[in-house]
């Protein structure tokens, strides 16, 4: 095995945010202004090391609309991130947070790492929603909040980084003296509840991906 | 059996209270809204049998995991169970139908006496004699129509749905008789690319264009599938016609493409309407071979009836009024086929008009990005024959064909399925991609169109079953040797694999000579979930 630990992430927030953007942007370090629209989901995969351990990323892009969520909710299950993204320039996309969460929420347990993002940093001058009204919002929320741009590739690293030192950190706590995490490889949890249910919360996971501790 | 399967009124309103507290606007959705009702006739007291199925599903997860003491709740679960049960063995009679019509699809393939039996099957006493009745683009909002989501399952009260879904399809298209065109409307005049045929073109060779040639990568090549497939081929000897079919997809590149375009040339200049309704089965076997792109868009307009219909009329209303689907339009037109140069501001306002349109057409549906994804299709519907085409496609209940491919797979390619739960990869990971685009941007657009030839001339939706079986059958020796991330990477890649746009066509050529031959099992269908 060439990790130290495998995260599970997805994308979500409104069509049009940049999720896929954000994405491209990390796995491939490219940017496209008019990417094609996500339908269903998408996947990419990453390795980045994060204090001084290797971590696997496994990362599920979701389409925004309504219409998909019965097959975008399935991924929400056993992610062990979920990042929440909106765009800056967009208000009604940033309204929308609290009903993702909600409905995140019907699917991953307490343990599971949130992030929102603003993303479009980059254009200030069409900006609609402050940092300061972001930062409040997610520290009401109780989750970490970072600008991006995938554009200009501000931050972007930085975000997945953050998501992963807190999921380390969360593992570690959890994984003390045993091992957690869902099994390696393979999808989110979608129709495998066992996996799912062994892979969230407690250390009897599947797979063996505290091996670093 | 109406009232007793009704949910008691107690219990309608808890799960409306429940459901709505959680799921705020998601009552757009055409499941969503029968909650409303639901919780109105409960109140009456007379819920009816239309309800149930969807009150249970929306409100699913909130009462998961709860306990409830009260006996009335365990009465009420009993007769909730009842009535999920019924649904889904409605579901279940559904999904094997779907499959009865992939199984139709496939023989008929192999025995021409069939002819287009499967489509006059499912029209089933439905406007025979009228050859509009048996066009494939016809028969499949009423197959799997969202109308047909509903309750109840029993047979009157569907055909009715169905019989006014019908008349709402067509509402608007049907008042020119085509009777009076055909034949003298048809002609050959010369070859000359329209258009939309360049834009055909451009979409090709822009898809290719993106290739990425990396050979470790192991891309689709037609020497591959040609192995893959032929075996099978040679095994079944018997198949005369089928045999027929693959020497001329065999035949090189060059020849395979003349012999097609002479054969349609020879259609062409017979009418394409007229062998369409006198020859159905030559026309059909014609576009299993792929339609030349330059007469592409007029075999289509034949097979789905939008020739002789004159509709500029009802498409000016429906621009006419507002949508609230505006603003998602405008935030993906930008985003669809962005390589494609092709697709300048003209085009994107005019994908505008006909995304817009199309929403007050099929307010059910409204907008929605999977039908952004064949949107394509669409522009190329542009200002004329709008409608009919994309009706039958977002009102497709995805979750009917997937359920038949898993098992198809199961049974067609074990070891692949293996592979996958190996690496815990689910099918539905890309085959929810693949149903919804119908593979646009999964495939090269070249390949693409060619499927879309046999979709939209011959079968219909069901043959997505097998084109998926067959597609995954030619790359299963790639993904055997695959980590879970790198099969999605393969995926994802394939619409970038090859490396010209004759052989991009003839790939999907491939896929249907593949599953002519390839027959649907008859298998215990899972129970089908509920998804609305």
């Amino acid at each position: 095995r060439d990790y130290d630990h495998l995260f599970k992430l997805v994308l979500i927030g409104d069509s049009g945010a940049g999720k896929s953007c954000l994405l491209l942007r990390f796995a491939d370090d490219a940017f496209t202004e008019s990417y094609i629209t996500t339908i269903g989901v998408d996947f990419r995969f990453k390795t980045i090391p994060v204090d001084k351990k290797t971590i696997k990323l496994q990362i599920w892009d979701t389409a925004g609309q309504e219409r998909f969520r019965t097959i975008t909710s399935a991924y929400y299950r056993g992610a062990d991130g979920i990042i929440l993204v909106y765009d800056i320039c967009d208000r009604e996309s940033f309204a929308h947070v609290d009903e993702w969460l909600n409905e995140v929420n019907r699917y991953v347990n307490e343990s599971t790492c949130k992030i929102l993002i603003g993303n479009k940093c980059d254009m200030e001058s069409e900006r609609q929603v402050s940092t300061e009204e972001a930062k409040k919002k997610a520290d009401d929320l109780g989750i970490a909040y970072i600008e991006c741009s995938a554009k200009e590739a501000t931050n972007v690293e930085q975000a997945f980084q953050m998501m992963s030192a807190e999921l380390i950190e969360k593992r570690q706590k959890q994984g003390a003296g045993g091992r957690s995490g869902p099994s390696a490889g393979g999808g989110v949890g979608l129709l495998q509840p066992k996996n799912r249910e062994a892979g969230k919360g407690s250390c009897g996971g599947l797979g063996s991906c505290g091996g670093g501790d | 059996m109406g009232s007793d399967l009704g949910l008691p009124p107690g219990l309608a309103k808890a799960f409306l209270s429940a459901a709505s507290a959680d799921t705020g606007d998601l009552a757009r959705a055409p499941g969503r809204r029968l909650l409303a009702e639901l919780a109105q006739e409960g109140a009456d007291g007379a819920a009816q049998a239309s309800a149930p199925a969807h009150g249970c599903v929306v409100v699913e997860s909130p009462l998961l995991g709860k306990r409830v003491e009260n006996a009335e709740w365990h009465e009420n679960h009993a007769r909730l169970k009842e009535a999920l049960v019924m649904h889904n063995r409605w579901k279940h009679n559904e999904a094997a139908n779907v499959l009865k019509e992939a199984r139709a699809w496939a023989t008929s393939s192999i025995s021409s006496a069939a002819g287009l039996s499967f489509m006059e099957a499912s029209e089933d006493g439905c406007g025979e004699g009228d050859p509009r009745r048996l066009r494939p683009g016809q028969q499949m909002p009423d197959e799997v129509s969202p109308q047909h989501t509903t309750w109840p399952p029993h047979g009157q009260s569907t055909a009715k749905d169905s019989q006014g879904h019908r008349a709402a399809a067509t509402d608007g298209f049907a008042r020119d008789d085509p009777e009076s065109e055909i034949g003298a409307g048809v002609r050959p005049p010369e070859l000359r690319p329209s258009q939309r045929d360049t834009l055909v073109r451009h979409i090709g060779i822009a898809a290719i264009g993106r290739h990425m040639g990396d050979p470790d990568r192991g891309s689709l090549s037609i020497p591959d599938i040609q192995d893959k497939l032929s075996c099978r081929f040679t095994s079944d000897a018997d198949c005369g016609q089928e045999g027929d079919l693959l020497e001329m997809v065999e035949e090189s590149d060059d020849e395979s493409r003349h012999a097609c375009r002479q054969r349609w040339l020879q259609l062409w200049s017979e009418g394409l309407e007229m062998t369409f309704r006198r020859q159905p089965e030559r026309f059909r076997r014609s576009a299993l071979l792929g339609i030349p792109p330059e007469m592409r868009w007029e075999a289509w307009k034949v097979a789905l009836g939008l020739s002789s219909r004159k509709t500029h009329g009802q498409y000016l209303e429906l621009l006419s009024s507002e949508t609230s689907w505006r603003r998602l339009i405008d935030v993906d037109a930008p985003r669809t086929f962005p390589q494609i140069p092709r697709f300048d501001e003209e085009y994107r306002d005019s994908q505008r008009r006909i995304l817009h349109a199309y929403a007050n057409f099929n307010s059910e549906v409204g907008y929605c990005q999977e039908t952004g994804g064949r949107r394509f299709l669409d522009v190329r519907l542009l200002d004329g024959g709008l409608g009919t085409l994309s009706k039958h496609f977002a009102s497709m209940d995805i979750m009917q064909y997937v359920d038949v491919f898993n098992e198809q797979l199961e049974a067609s390619l074990p070891g692949l399925v293996k592979h996958f739960a190996h690496e815990g990869l689910q099918a539905t990971d890309f085959l929810h991609t693949w149903y919804l685009t119908l593979f646009i941007g999964c495939l090269p657009l070249a390949a693409v169109l060619e499927i879309w030839d046999g979709m939209i001339c011959c079968g219909g939706l069901p043959v997505l079953v097998p084109v998926a079986i067959a597609l995954l059958e030619a790359i299963q020796h790639i993904l055997r040797d695959k980590p879970f991330e790198d099969i999605m990477d393969f995926l994802r890649e394939l619409s970038k694999g090859l490396e010209d746009e004759p052989e991009a066509g003839r790939v999907g050529v491939f896929f249907y000579a593949a599953f002519g031959n390839f027959s649907v099992v008859p298998g215990a269908i899972r129970f089908v979930e509920i998804w609305y």
